[in-house]
């Protein structure tokens, strides 16, 4: 199966290229909206910085991590938002119930590797729209503080973030190819999203959980979304736990993916036996 | 106000026809919707109060902005379609009908998420009631319904606001959006922990901190640490009216618009 892929993605790796610039070019039609979305996001950022922090009335750290840190690590899990992405309409729901689906998978492009593509193209998109003003804004509100470490860090930093990233889209293309299966993706949507929210770290930073509660969210892919990249970008990692980490997140990764070609396969197969 | 029941029932019936389907719907939909709550309990493992205020305040506040919202969601949630009927021109069909438009508008979806929210709100005020001492008596009573029908009435406008936008830009939905959910986030703590440009916006402007916080305070019988007079709390119902009426002009003028234009 990883041959498969291989041949898939070199066979056709300029249309994959292609499709990931026009999701790029594409996200920027809806500029309104992003405005928008972007000042929600910012509105977020305030409440979730201002309410954390008020926590540190009294106390010097919580879990390991002083309120700088965790003023930082709100801006940063913000900013992230979009480019590893927790919601998000691939259409492939779409397709399943509307029997589209069918002349999709009879085209010679690999689904999967289309629609990761062109969910890429609309990540850096939102590295330009969203993180970088949120990132912007944390600043100049004081929250965010610098990266620890170096030139290492941003490159184990960009990396987290593309693997989060890869990570985020499989997961969301799992919740999407239940369709084939169920009436609607909308329990499984939920759980992955309530998953990604609590043991992604995104209500309050898993440092904060107790030992039972921060072990189960370890074991868990969702760690490896966005919270992996705080952790990097706080410097709360040595060097032995950063290897080890992103040996999980690339572990992650991979299972993942498989999962997704695997259950897309049964998916069609299931079809065509339906007589789609 | 039958037909609006027979329209929800009817409309809950078919949700419920796919049932193994729904029930994992349901599972999915309570779970997204109560693991916010974690998130509090979780920090509470870690510290023993913010600002002076326990985890039991926080859930109190927590519940009671959280229902608020959430009822409101439930009453207007057929206006989560507002933008795409007005794109696909399904809205004058409405206006034509001889049912008022609201009541048809309200009926379209019931949805399993907001009842697991407002559940996730009950939960947490029943346990912040159950653990903190307080002193109940006719005026406590009052205030708690005050609370109750004052941020209803507060978020229910809010939303209608927000769908209102749609007449004029659909974009301008996700902004005030930042207002509704911004709001319930606020509202979920108790507002002395907020800096003064946070309280003045919700407390005069859009007032869901207003209606949860001082209310809230004669109920756990606190003095405000702002230093607000407990006085303040009888207020809430007058602010609410006022932004009601305001989003009522709102709309109207939002519909008067829409017809102007000649779609």
């Amino acid at each position: 199966m990883i041959r498969r892929l291989g041949d898939a993605f070199a066979g056709a790796f300029l249309a994959y290229v292609a499709f990931t610039a026009m999701a790029f070019r594409r996200a920027f039609a809806y500029r309104i909206a992003n405005w928008a979305g972007l000042f929600t996001n910012a509105f977020f950022l305030f409440f979730r910085a201002y309410a954390l922090g008020a926590c540190f009335t009294g106390r010097e750290s919580i879990g390991t991590m002083r309120m700088q840190e965790v003023l930082t690590y709100t801006t940063l899990s913000q900013a992230l938002l979009m480019v590893v992405p927790m919601w998000g309409n691939m259409g492939l729901s779409y397709n399943v119930r509307s029997g589209q689906i069918a002349v999709e998978l009879s085209r010679p492009i690999d689904y999967f590797l289309m629609h990761m593509s062109q969910r890429f193209g609309v990540g850096a998109y939102y590295v330009l729209a969203r993180f970088t003003p949120m990132m912007i804004i944390g600043a100049a509100m004081g929250f965010l503080a610098g990266p620890a470490g170096g030139v290492f860090t941003l490159a184990a930093l960009i990396l987290s973030v593309l693997l989060g990233a890869w990570i985020a889209n499989c997961l969301l293309f799992l919740v999407e190819v239940s369709s084939f299966w169920m009436e609607s993706d909308r329990g499984m949507r939920g759980i992955v999203q309530g998953l990604s929210l609590v043991a992604g770290g995104l209500i309050i930073p898993l440092h904060f959980f107790p030992g039972w509660a921060y072990d189960a969210a370890n074991a868990l892919p969702f760690r490896y979304l966005s919270y992996f990249s705080v952790e990097l970008y706080l410097g709360k990692l040595d060097a032995g736990a950063t290897c080890s980490a992103f040996g999980m997140q690339f572990a992650w990764a991979a299972a993942l993916t498989l999962l997704c070609r695997r259950a897309l396969a049964r998916g069609s197969r299931k079809l065509v036996i339906h007589g789609g | 106000m039958r037909l609006y029941f027979t329209l929800v029932s009817a409309a809950l019936r078919t949700q419920m026809a796919y049932r193994r389907s729904f029930l994992l719907e349901a599972f999915g939909q309570m779970f997204a919707a109560g693991v916010e709550i974690l998130g509090v309990f979780f920090l509470f493992s870690q510290i023993s109060d913010i600002q002076g205020w326990t985890l039991w305040d926080i859930m109190y506040f927590y519940g009671v902005a959280v229902i608020c919202l959430n009822v409101g969601e439930l009453l207007t949630s057929g206006l989560d379609d507002l933008p795409q009927m007005i794109r696909d021109g399904e809205f004058d069909r409405l206006l034509v009908r001889p049912v008022p438009v609201f009541v048809q508008i309200f009926a379209r979806n019931i949805k399993l998420f907001r009842l697991g929210k407002i559940a996730q709100g009950v939960v947490a005020l029943v346990l912040a009631l159950w653990h903190l001492s307080i002193d109940w008596n006719a005026l406590t009573m009052l205030m708690l319904g005050i609370s109750f029908v004052s941020g209803i009435v507060v978020f229910t406008g809010l939303l209608i606001a927000t769908a209102t936008s749609s007449f004029w830009t659909i974009e301008s939905n996700e902004a005030f959006s930042a207002f509704t959910y911004g709001g319930v986030q606020m509202a979920q703590f108790p507002a002395s922990i907020y800096p003064a440009w946070v309280r003045r916006l919700f407390f005069y402007v859009i007032p869901v901190g207003f209606v949860v916080y001082f209310p809230s305070l004669v109920v756990l019988g606190r003095e405000d640490p702002l230093g607000f007079p407990a006085l303040t709390a009888w207020l809430a119902p007058v602010v609410a009216s006022v932004f009601a009426a305001m989003t009522c002009l709102f709309w109207k003028i939002g519909v008067n618009h829409y017809q102007s234009t000649g779609s």
